[in-house]
This record gives C-alpha cells, structure tokens and sequence, in this order.
C-alpha cells in the first residue's frame, strides 16, 4: 500500500516533467483550424500544415535556426578542447598558485551573467566582435564550468597511471592524449550534453551582444510569435531531445560529478 | 611543462582580463563620486522593487525546490525508476522556449487547467494573467531544476554505504526514521552544494520570464536582472555596475555564510 503511494507520487512528478513536451508536440500536428476551437490533447486529423509554415514560408526561422547551430558549433569545437586540458592542469600539476586560480573559476562560475554583463559587453567592444557570431561564442567558450568539471572528474584518475606512462617515455602532451583523453571520454560527453544545453536555449547573452536580426539564434525567435508555435517549438527541440536519448546515462554521471566536491 | 604552461595561459589569460574589467569598470567610476551611486540607487524606487521581488522569489522557490527534489530523490531510492529518472531530465534539456505553446495550453484562459475548473463548476482561471505571475514562475523555476536536483540528491545518496541503512533498519524498523538519523546528516554538505546552485540558477530564469512575458515582465516579478538589463539599454552603465558590485557582494556574503554554515555542521558530525 504505502510502496504503491511513493511509486504513485515518482510516476506523477515524472509525468507532470514531461507534459508541456507530450502537449506541444501533439500540438504541432493541428492544422490551425482546430487549435482554434480549444485546448486539447490529442489532435483529430494529423496536419502537417504548420511544418509546412515552418519550414517553407518562413524564412526567418531557417536563418536563426542555422544562426543557432553557428553559435553550438564553434563554443563547442573551442570549449571542449579548452576545458579538457584545463582540467588536466588543474587536477594533475603542482603550480604557485593553482588553488588561487582555482577558486576564481568556481567564483566565475557562481557569479550570473547581469553581474559581468558590462565586463563582457566592453571587452567584445574593444575586440570589435559585437554584433558577430563571436560575440557570443567566446565568453562562452573559456567555460569555468567545464574546467571545473573536468578538473573534478580527473582529480580521480589515479596518478600511478600519469606515472606508469611517463616512465614508459611519454611526454606532457603524450600523457595528455595517449591516457588522460580516452580516460575522460565520459565526463567529455556529458560536458558536451550540458554545452549543448547551454548553447541551445541562451537568451541573454544574444539579447545584448547582437542587435543584427540577422545574427540571431532562434532561441530568442520563439519568445516573439504566436502562430505556428508548436511546431516551430517541436522542431526546436528535437536536437536536444536527440542528443539526451543517446547520452543519458553520461549526462546523470557528469552531473554527479559536478555535485560531488 | 613548458606545453602545458602554453595552455594555462590561453585559457586563464581571457579569464583575468575579464576579472580585472570587472573591477574597473565599477570601482573607477565608484572612486570618483563616492558613496553616490550606492546612495542614489537605494533611494530608486524600481531597484528596491526589483530587490524585493527577487527575495521573495528567492525565498520561496529555492526552500521549495530542495524539499521537493529531496523529497522525491528519497522516494526513488528503493526501485530503478527508469522511466521517471528519464523524465525527471527532460525540462532541463529542453529549452523553455520551445514548449512555451505548451504551458500557454496548460496556463491559460481556455487552458486545461481552467477547463477543469469549470467542468468541476467552478470560475475559469487564466493563470497567464500578471497577478499569478510570480507563482508561474516559481512553478516553472521547480519544473526545470527538480531534476537536476534529483540527480545531485540521488548520487549523494548512493553513496552512502548500504550498510548504514542496513544496520539502522535492524534496530529501528521505521524507515522515515531511517531517513531522518543516517540519510539526512550524511548528505548535509551536498545540501549546502545544492543550495548555493539554486541560488545561481534563479538568475538563469531571466529566459523562462523573457519566452513568457517578453523583455518588459510584469511589475510583480520585475527583479535585479531585468532592472540591470534594462539600464544597459538606457546606456546607464554607472548604475548598472553598482548595482553589479552590490550583487556580487550579496551573493558572495551568502556563499560565505553557507560555507560557513556548512563548516560548522559538519564539525558537529
């Protein structure tokens, strides 16, 4: 009886996690005639009407659509090689000040982006990137957060193995690629998850560094229409939904790592 | 060495100019008139309406959100859970921005919820409406942190040993009470952990209020970021840095104090 009612309040929450999702989708496929006559779940005749809109009659959303994999693609092809051997340094270097800089990241990392907005926005200024792809990639590329991750992922790779290779001949770089890199490849994944999250739904920072409609990502784009919206909203997020079906189980380990201090 | 301190400088070189840009901006201009801009923006009647709903929603939701998620990592300790550990996720990996249409269906005044309410013969609710914002907020702050929560929770409490529980329940048969003497202490400082991110991520809600309100979000939950978002567009950027560094010293007095916090309970332990 009692297990019956925790499975029945698990079940429950999980449900009530999923349904905007189930709604919007079941949404998407109702020709705009039938969305008006009222809420309801579960559309009568399957239309394609609104996909039709999407992708063919809207221009707009393409453009931002292919803005917002721009950004994804290079803060992910900069982040990940930055944070990797970031994390290396950290975890497994004796240097002056290494637990200084330490703590500066996870402070970085703490502060919200309104507290470093006129910091990040001056120096994008004086680098003339405002208004350009990088404007937003870069801050987000030197990520705290994935060297931070990493770093606490390799401080549990066991040193002997960083020794045994180094007596065996191999150099920094060769210690780097040859054993810390394969052995990473885990957390590296759920780094690449929670980027990808990251990347895919930020407003903040595009609101303020692009002005140009042209450079925008469509995260900002949905927050502005009203017609056409579930299935502009479905084929969104269909990515991310991808990218978590196939690495879920690295995701809930990359998180526990970041918990765990 | 040497290839490796080539490494640390590319990526801790833009992370320091950044710091140093962070104090200047605010601390040369603060120099030159004083106190002022500190003085001038508590005595400004949106920046204090702004601090104050960003406290209410901070004192409400987190507390909410912890319990919760605790709540619901301990009921699902027990059994695998599969499908509900996959759900659990899904709000975090979706952007808001995309299930909007959703919650608009759910929320509003021909929503599902009012047509439930007039089915059971009482008034339609249109939950979108700016009286309910903040308590649309706080729900969807919960909806899309309970997860990650839950995992942070649930590995914290996998790794307690099995024996601990197994002891405590041969003597005790009360599971709750299982819970309360060996679970609870032994993932305190995960709390503290907990705390301090979720803190951090109701700063990160600007998105879910910008997809739901737009940039001009209802006087009720009109908080710091906006007023700082906003005063960046006035082209306002002395007090926009003060009301930076007054956020900075906030957050970090109550890091400090749950660092703190966090010290001396366990030196009980």
């Amino acid at each position: 009886m009692k297990k019956w009612f925790i499975k029945a309040i698990v079940f429950i929450s999980a449900a009530l996690c999923i349904i905007p999702l189930i709604i919007t989708v079941s949404n998407s496929f109702m020709s705009s005639w039938e969305i008006a006559e009222g809420a309801h779940v579960f559309p009568r005749d399957i239309s394609i009407y609104q996909y039709e809109q999407v992708l063919l009659r809207s221009p707009q959303y393409l453009l931002w659509f292919w803005n917002s994999v721009k950004i994804l693609f290079f803060t992910v092809i900069l982040a990940i090689p930055l944070s990797v051997s970031a994390g290396f340094g950290f975890s497994k270097f004796q240097f002056p000040g290494r637990d200084i800089i330490f703590f500066l990241y996870i402070i970085i990392l703490l502060l919200p982006f309104q507290a470093t907005l006129v910091p990040q926005y001056i120096t994008l200024n004086h680098l003339n990137l405002l208004d350009t792809t990088a404007a937003v990639v870069l801050p987000n590329a030197f990520s705290a957060f994935g060297a931070f991750m990493m770093t606490q992922f390799m401080k549990n790779i066991d040193d002997e193995i960083v020794d045994a290779g180094k007596i065996d001949g191999l150099s920094h770089w060769g210690v780097f690629i040859y054993i810390i890199v394969p052995l990473s490849k885990t957390a590296v994944a759920a780094l690449f998850i929670l980027l990808f999250i990251e990347c895919w739904s930020m407003i903040e920072q595009p609101l303020i560094f692009l002005t140009d409609q042209g450079e925008l990502p469509l995260s900002l784009y949905l927050g502005n229409i009203s017609s056409n919206l579930y299935a502009a909203g479905t084929i969104y997020l269909i990515l991310p939904l991808l990218v978590y079906l196939l690495a879920h189980d690295e995701l809930v380990e990359g998180i526990s790592y970041s918990g765990i201090k | 060495m040497p290839s490796f301190s080539g490494i640390l400088v590319f990526a801790i070189i833009p992370f320091f100019a950044s710091l140093y840009y962070s104090f200047t901006s605010g601390i040369g201009k603060i120099e030159f008139v004083g106190l002022g801009n500190f003085i001038e923006l508590f005595k400004n009647p949106t920046f204090m309406l702004a601090v104050k709903n960003t406290l209410i929603f901070i004192g409400i939701g987190v507390p909410l959100l912890l319990i919760l998620s605790l709540g619901l990592s301990l009921s699902m300790m027990n059994a695998p859970h599969v499908f509900a550990r996959w759900a659990l996720l899904i709000p975090l990996i979706i952007p808001t921005a995309s299930v909007i249409g959703g919650w608009n269906l759910i929320l509003g005044v021909d929503g599902f919820i009012s047509r439930l309410a007039v089915h059971l013969g009482l008034e339609s609710i249109n939950f979108l409406d700016e009286k309910f914002a903040m308590e649309v907020i706080i729900l969807l702050y919960i909806w899309k942190n309970m997860g990650y929560l839950a995992v942070v929770f649930t590995s914290a409490i996998s790794t307690i040993p099995k024996e601990y529980k197994e002891v405590y329940l041969l003597e005790s048969k009360s599971e709750i009470r299982m819970i309360r003497m060996v679970i609870l202490p032994l993932i305190a400082p995960i709390a503290f952990f907990a705390i301090i991110i979720s803190v951090m991520n109701s700063f990160k809600l600007f998105r879910e209020v910008y997809v739901m309100y737009g940039s001009m979000p209802p006087k009720n939950i009109y908080m710091l970021q906006h007023f700082m978002n906003n005063n960046f567009f006035k082209l306002n950027y002395q007090r926009l840095a003060t009301a930076a560094i007054i956020l900075i010293g906030i957050l970090s007095m109550l890091i400090w104090l749950i660092l703190k916090l966090q010290r001396h309970y366990t030196r009980d332990l």
